[in-house]
């Protein structure tokens, strides 16, 4: 690889700025100017200001000095620099145009001597920039030849270069004053009032302008912060105080260093940074990472020589995904120092311009910095004192972490890491430096490899995260299967409904019926069979019937629309459909197989029971527009089963309420699960399994031993005020876990568990017991059925802490999904951690490994949506959105209500129908999850610089402004009206406006018929509230169950009600 | 986390289920996966499975219906 050249722009550029340093030196300033701070100062003063512990713009330096120190000559030393630099002796107030420097012509240099101080607190000073000099100097002796001197100096005096400079003239002029001669000391013909006078001056040009816009542009679209895995949340507020970890690249892996560097014709410097890069992306799971860089910011020879705070920070953003090896990475971040230094932006300028909306907690622009020194300046001695370093203990962070390399004596590079404790534990960034250790290593060892297989972890640490993905996970054998587990469990009560109790004997009775029946009408192994039937006691035994019939059943569920229903059933070829209530035409051409017909006593014939024939065949919404299919192997079944019963002490005494819906796919667990263990289900009809009262009634008569539902319907059980029996078990999963929902949970019942899984997975891949943490809710460790690892682009562990892909293995997998080879490929990948051949499932959430060693759910990769435990491609609800008439284009995202549930937004372009009617359209097509709450109307969607959608920058719905005209009348709209604000975050709301157009969703009006029960002492029904979708007519709705319920009194109570109200 | 659409080369493999999926071609085939003799970017390389992957049942239980019919 050649090193880049510069274009011939380039030069001309290099050249014309060259001369222009050379005809415009900093000039002398009119001794009565006033001069202003520069640029640099006036962040640090501000800054200062602004800060809680302003002790962080100090820089210490502290030295140990071994042999005789004169304290007197030392004194004038120092006072002899501080006479030849105005910055030492410079004050800074506030004036009409800003701060200025106050520039005293003599001043006294701040020098004690003070045995019995502590290196440390001499150290640590508060500079009150107004008052006092931004030097303080401490001699502390330790003996006749022995002391410690401890320099303090305000960063609006000096930065790194400075303090070698400071450290240099005292040493001259103390060996001068020792020797009796004068000190030879470079004459300083400008003054730092000067430069920053001609820094403003040079400020006004365009062309810095120009340069700062080029560099405004390039951060544009950067990340809001680089998010390295913190082990604690970010403060509000940084201190700006911090730790250092010190270690070192020890000298044989530096020679390889230099030596690739040359090779790539860059300098060390260059090849560290572009590593350094790898290393922050990798962690905070970003291609594009913004670094700070120091820039010396002198370069012109009047300056040289100077004290004070010329240090510019350089601001290089790049992108490691873009980089396709090792040596295209470097030469890529060449060209990007190059560019930097070039250009030479002062950073004040560039923070300025890209006018970061930033909170205090994090820093403008960059959040960590690197550095490279080939040696450490020498100190060499003080007079007859040998000067070396004194480590000064904790210290400061002015990024959230900053790598500082420098070149030992030994051949090695010393790395320092400077980082801020609020965040970080020493030992995570410790681990750092190893990781940076390893991936030097690996980068100098294969310039050629592609950088994207450059080690993040080291070796022991990337087995040791294989280890804990995959350490639970049974596979030695499937476990009992279903229909065995079933026929054995009992006698006993088997399932429940409203219609009251069946046993073991008439499961087991009705599902051989029904199979031998099945088996007459031509199912054989293998063959699906559509289940559509309602919640009731029949559904479990008409599962398990398909199965003990050798098929595999489809759940259907029976308020989806009838389109929908037909499609599955078509698309699955279903051998015959199960059902108590099918429309008319669905299944044309098959046998209907009514739930209640009688039919006489039967076993069916034995099936032999492959463990890979696929037990269920469930359909889930489909990117392609269209539902799709997900077949579950009775192998994966009865693992997960085993591991639950085991997990959650299922047997005889389990009673189990099941509410899901059956096409959702933790219903097979449910209806199932707890009758492979000899234990009751109670199937809940739809209306217990839907309003909170009637389940909650339900399960204080009922006393199951075990609950599962999603957390938004726990929320509303919540907001009953409901207290369940502390004894009860209950599992919780579906959506992510609100904090809300947590806290109640771990309150109130003594064994809680947040659930996770896929149904690509089968069911349930996860739990989390829950307890203390309500926050961020985790979800847990595998089952023995599965092993989980959080991976990154490229399927290999990313470091702890750092977000990655989930991906799920084990023996609990489901086949795919059938008809569609490209789409199970791509999901179902090979799993090179597991057995061979084995697969691994590639789920799209974004989760991390907390400190706690947890995993958390931090999102999804790709336009998938989660609303009330529905997985919704937004790809399928767009294709129905465009199939309505008028509709050009369609968007769907996931936006929050008011109460913090998730709901859809549809955002549409064309000659778009009124919502009520597309609301109606999409209904004939989508069941009722899948119909977004709210439409946003737009002229055209804002397109990212590739060109798609960007969906980040759609407009938010716009709040409700209501007609005046439209406005609530009389009390009882004005109630309904208030407490529909409250549920749909609204200020106004118009009196004929429908509730769904306001943002509404059937769980918002599931809270509504609660609200309104609870405000006007009526038992309001969630289905009448279906029918009456404005204020006015749930007013007069309201008023009528009022008057039905009086009409309903005794004529003493009625009586005794109206004596009360009068 | 989804790879971006790139030239990143892939090759199609196959498992002794004849499971098909797609595998990076410059890194070694995890254990127990076969070089299903077809390479190209990933999109062509799923396109391919899309003609290929005709019963995606696993080969196991392919097998067991047919000796079971047989019998």
């Amino acid at each position: 690889m050649s090193a880049p050249t510069l274009s011939n722009d380039r030069r001309r550029l290099l050249a014309e700025r060259l001369l222009s340093r050379q005809t415009r030196p900093v000039p002398r300033r009119d001794p009565a100017a006033v001069a202003p701070l520069s640029f640099a100062q006036q962040r640090l003063w501000l800054a200062d200001r602004m800060a809680a512990r302003p002790e962080q713009f100090c820089v210490p330096l502290a030295l140990r000095l071994s042999g005789p120190v004169d304290a007197d000559r030392l004194r004038a030393a120092f006072q002899s620099v501080v006479d030849r630099h105005e910055v030492l002796r410079t004050r800074y107030r506030p004036g009409a145009g800003g701060p200025v420097q106050i520039v005293a012509a003599r001043a006294t240099v701040d020098f004690a001597v003070d045995p019995d101080l502590d290196p440390a607190s001499a150290a640590e000073y508060r500079y009150d920039l107004e008052t006092d000099l931004p030097l303080r100097v401490r001699l502390i002796p330790r003996g006749p030849h022995e002391a410690v001197l401890v320099l303090t100096i305000h960063h609006i005096a000096s930065d790194s270069w400075s303090v070698g400079l400071l450290f240099d003239e005292v040493r001259e002029a103390y060996a001068a004053g020792l020797e009796n001669r004068p000190a030879d000391l470079p004459d300083l013909p400008v003054q730092y009032a000067d430069y920053a006078l001609w820094q403003h001056a040079q400020a006004r040009g365009d062309r810095l302008a120009a340069r700062v816009e080029t560099a405004r542009q390039a951060l544009e679209g950067a990340p809001e912060s680089l998010e390295m895995p913190h082990d604690r949340p970010r403060p509000a507020t940084r201190t700006g105080l911090g730790a250092f970890h010190r270690t070192a690249l020890p000298p044989d892996l530096a020679a390889r260093v230099h030596a690739a560097a040359r090779a790539a014709k860059v300098t060390p410097f260059t090849l560290l940074l572009a590593l350094y890069r790898v290393l922050l992306g990798r962690h905070a799971g970003t291609g594009d990472v913004v670094i700070g860089i120091p820039a010396a910011g002198r370069g012109r020879p009047e300056i040289d020589r100077l004290i004070g705070c010329f240090l510019n920070m350089l601001v290089v953003r790049g992108d490691i995904g873009a980089a396709g090896t090792v040596s295209d990475l470097i030469a890529a971040e060449h060209r990007r120092v190059l560019a930097a230094i070039e250009a030479e932006v002062p950073f004040e300028r560039l923070v300025e311009a890209v006018a970061p909306a930033r909170g205090t907690g994090v820093t403008p622009l960059f959040q960590t910095t690197f550095s490279y020194r080939p040696a450490e300046p020498a100190l060499g001695s003080l007079g007859p004192a040998a000067v070396t370093p004194y480590d000064l203990p904790g210290g400061v962070a002015q990024y959230d972490l900053a790598l500082d390399l420098t070149g030992t004596a030994d051949g090695g590079i010393a790395a320092v890491w400077a980082y801020d404790d609020e965040l970080f534990d020493a030992a995570t960034v410790a681990a750092l430096a190893g990781r940076f250790a390893g991936l030097v290593a690996a980068a100098v060892a294969a310039p050629a490899g592609p950088v994207a297989d450059l080690p993040v972890l080291t070796p022991a640490e990337h087995d040791d995260l294989l280890r804990r993905g995959r350490a639970g996970v049974r596979d030695e054998d499937t476990g009992t299967d279903l229909c065995t587990a079933v026929w054995s469990a009992g006698p006993g009560p088997a399932v429940s409904d409203a219609d009251g109790e069946r046993d073991y004997a008439w499961l087991t009775g009705y599902a051989d019926r029904l199979a031998a029946h099945l088996q007459s009408l031509g199912v054989r192994s293998g063959d699906r069979v559509g289940v559509l039937v309602g919640r009731r006691a029949e559904l479990p035994a008409v599962l398990l019937a398909v199965a003990r019939a050798g098929g595999t059943w489809v759940p259907l569920d029976p308020a989806h629309p009838a389109d929908r229903l037909r499609y599955v059933l078509a698309d699955c070829g279903a051998r015959a459909l199960v059902t108590d209530g099918a429309p008319a035409g669905l299944a044309d051409g098959i046998p209907v197989v009514e739930v209640d017909a009688e039919r006489p006593d039967a076993v069916p014939s034995p099936v032999p029971l492959p463990p890979e024939r696929p037990a269920y065949l469930i359909y889930t919404s489909g990117s392609t527009g269209r539902p799709k299919g997900v077949a579950v192997p009775h192998a994966a079944l009865s693992r997960v089963f085993r591991a639950l019963r085991a997990q959650l002490r299922f047997g005889r005494h389990t009673r189990f309420v099941a509410v899901s819906t059956v096409a959702f796919d933790v219903a097979q667990l449910e209806l199932l699960l707890p009758l492979t263990a000899g234990g009751h289900v109670y199937v809940a009809d739809a209306v217990r399994a839907t309003e909170p009262g009637a389940l909650a009634a339900l399960v204080d008569a009922w006393r199951p031993t075990t609950v599962h539902a999603t957390p938004s319907l726990w929320r509303l059980l919540a907001q009953l005020d409901w207290r369940p029996d502390p004894g009860i078990q209950v599992l919780c999963g579906g959506e992510a876990m609100p904090a809300t929902v947590a806290a109640w949970l771990s309150e109130h019942v003594a064994e809680a568990y947040n659930s996770y899984g896929p149904t690509e997975a089968t069911i349930f891949a996860s739990l989390h017991r829950l307890g203390g943490d309500a926050a961020n809710t985790p979800i847990g460790w595998p089952l023995t059925s599965h092993t989980m690892y959080v991976l990154d682009a490229r399927l290999r562990p990313v470091p702890p802490g750092a977000p990655g892909e989930l991906v799920i293995g084990g023996p609990a997998l489901a086949h795919g999904y059938p008809r569609l080879p490209a789409r199970t490929a791509a999901q179902f990948v090979p799993d090179p951690y597991g057995p061979a051949g084995s697969r691994m499932y590639r789920t799209g959430d974004v989760v991390r490994v907390g400190p706690d060693g947890h995993l958390r759910f931090l999102g999804r990769d790709d336009h998938q949506i989660k609303v009330r435990g529905f997985r919704i491609e937004a790809a399928e609800v767009e294709a129905a959105l465009t199939a309505c008439p008028g509709v050009t284009g369609a968007v769907v995202t996931a936006g929050r209500d008011a109460s913090g549930d998730a709901r859809l937004v549809g955002h549409l372009t064309g000659d778009v129908p009124a919502p009520a009617a597309l609301r109606a359209m999409l209904r004939e097509r989508l069941p009722d999850y899948m119909v977004p709450s709210l439409f946003v109307t737009l002229g055209a969607f804002p397109l990212t610089p590739t060109g798609k959608v960007d969906r980040a920058a759609l407009p938010e719905p716009g709040p409700v402004t209501g007609d005046p005209a439209d406005r609530p009348q009389g009390p009882s709209e004005e109630v309904v009206a208030r407490i529909w604000g409250e549920l749909l975050g609204l200020d106004t709301v118009p009196a004929t406006a429908n509730f769904f157009d306001l943002g509404g969703h059937s769980l918002t009006l599931a809270r509504l018929a609660f609200a309104l029960g609870a405000e006007f002492g009526v038992e309001v029904a969630f289905n009448g509230l279906f029918e009456r979708q404005t204020v006015t007519e749930q007013a007069a709705l309201v008023q009528e169950l009022l008057v039905a319920q009086i009409l309903a009194l005794g004529d003493d109570e009625a009586g005794e009600q109206l004596r009360r109200l009068s | 986390m989804t790879a971006p659409e790139n030239d990143e080369q892939f090759t199609v493999v196959r498992n002794e289920e004849e499971q098909y999926s797609v595998w990076w071609s410059d890194r070694t085939l995890p254990a127990g996966w076969f070089d299903a003799g077809f390479t190209g970017t990933r999109q062509e390389c799923l396109d391919h499975i899309d003609r290929v992957w005709i019963d995606m049942r696993p080969a196991s239980l392919r097998r067991f219906m047919t000796a079971n019919r047989a019998a």
